[in-house]
């Protein structure tokens, strides 16, 4: 085993453990996630029209990469449920692309559809994005084992 | 009062200016000043041995050099200039593959997308809290991939460190 050399001096750990562990800090970092929330949704919107236009062009690589920005930023954002749908988009793209099988155009629309719902919609629809994320991913895995089977024969 | 901490440097890859922006600015109310930062591996691979940065925050899926090819890298170039330097991989992939091979070369710590300041805060105390050991073996070289050591663990004991307590260090 190699330690490595520590990244603070012995001294200065217990401080930067309390700054890490202060509450105001934690209320600083969550007004700077508040202060960018507006901009970061218009990103997070940009992105769903670009995941819109890479269903439309057939596009499979553009399609995950829209669908991997849109998880990793929409969730910090508070947009939980178009966070998970395009979660989800992209395990069943990652599924599809593993197994060499064919991705399944009507759940790619579906995924798409609830996607943008759950970016655009108010209160309510979200609530509903977040359902539909659940039964997608359901769905997805009934289509990967029905082309799993379809291999078999 | 300004922190005693004031020396310690981050970097950030990744190709999202916003998310990059992000984490700049939490970073910065940790009370670390100096944020470099880099769009690819491959950029960050040049700010890592001109900058020296202390850590690094890195996201996985970039190009033309993801974080994992820039993991290996750092951790196995003849010129890297820290071999040992903690990489905290931030990642919205969730696909077991991805993580693992991530993790084989030679990530230190892995943090979930979607951020949160908690989050990011805990890795980062970690790594200064409980900096990771690192293993060299002839097809491994970073940080020790396991995490807990269990009193019923019944072998195989493959390590030279399993018979003895001494660790060399950097």
């Amino acid at each position: 085993m190699i330690a490595p050399k520590p990244l603070l001096r012995s001294a200065d750990v217990a401080e930067f453990l309390r700054n890490v562990n202060n509450a105001e800090t934690a209320k600083r970092a969550e007004r700077i996630i508040a202060s960018r929330s507006q901009e970061l949704c218009t990103v997070v919107d940009g992105y769903v029209t670009k995941l819109e236009g890479a269903l439309k062009a057939g596009d499979m690589d553009a399609l995950y990469s829209e669908a991997h920005e849109i998880r990793g930023l929409a969730e910090t954002v508070g947009l939980v449920a178009a966070g998970r749908i395009a979660n989800g988009l992209c395990s069943y793209l990652d599924e599809v692309k593993h197994r060499a099988v064919a991705a399944d155009r009507p759940l790619l629309r579906l995924y798409v559809e609830a996607a943008v719902r759950a970016t655009r919609a108010t209160d309510d629809a979200t609530r509903l994005g977040d359902k539909v994320a659940v039964e997608l991913a359901a769905l997805a895995a009934r289509r990967l084992g029905e082309a799993k089977e379809n291999i078999r024969k | 009062m300004p922190a005693s901490f004031d020396y310690l440097k981050a970097l950030v890859i990744e190709d999202n200016a916003h998310m990059r922006a992000l984490l700049r600015s939490l970073l910065h109310t940790l009370g670390i000043k100096t944020v470099l930062e880099a769009a690819d591996g491959g950029a960050g691979y040049v700010e890592l041995r001109e900058k020296r940065p202390d850590f690094v925050l890195s996201d996985l899926s970039m190009k033309p050099v993801d974080g994992i090819e820039f993991t290996r890298m750092v951790r196995t170039a003849q010129d890297s200039p820290n071999p040992y330097v903690p990489i905290v991989m931030v990642t919205g992939h969730t696909e077991r593959h991805r993580v693992e091979a991530a993790r084989d070369a030679g990530v230190t710590e892995f943090l979930a997308k979607p951020i949160t300041a908690q989050n990011l805060f805990l890795r980062v105390a970690e790594l200064v809290e409980r900096p990771r050991a690192f293993v060299r073996s002839d097809s491994y070289f970073g940080p020790d991939r396991r995490r807990h050591k269990s009193a019923d663990y019944p072998g195989p004991f493959r390590r030279k460190d399993d018979f003895k307590d001494d660790i060399e260090i950097q």
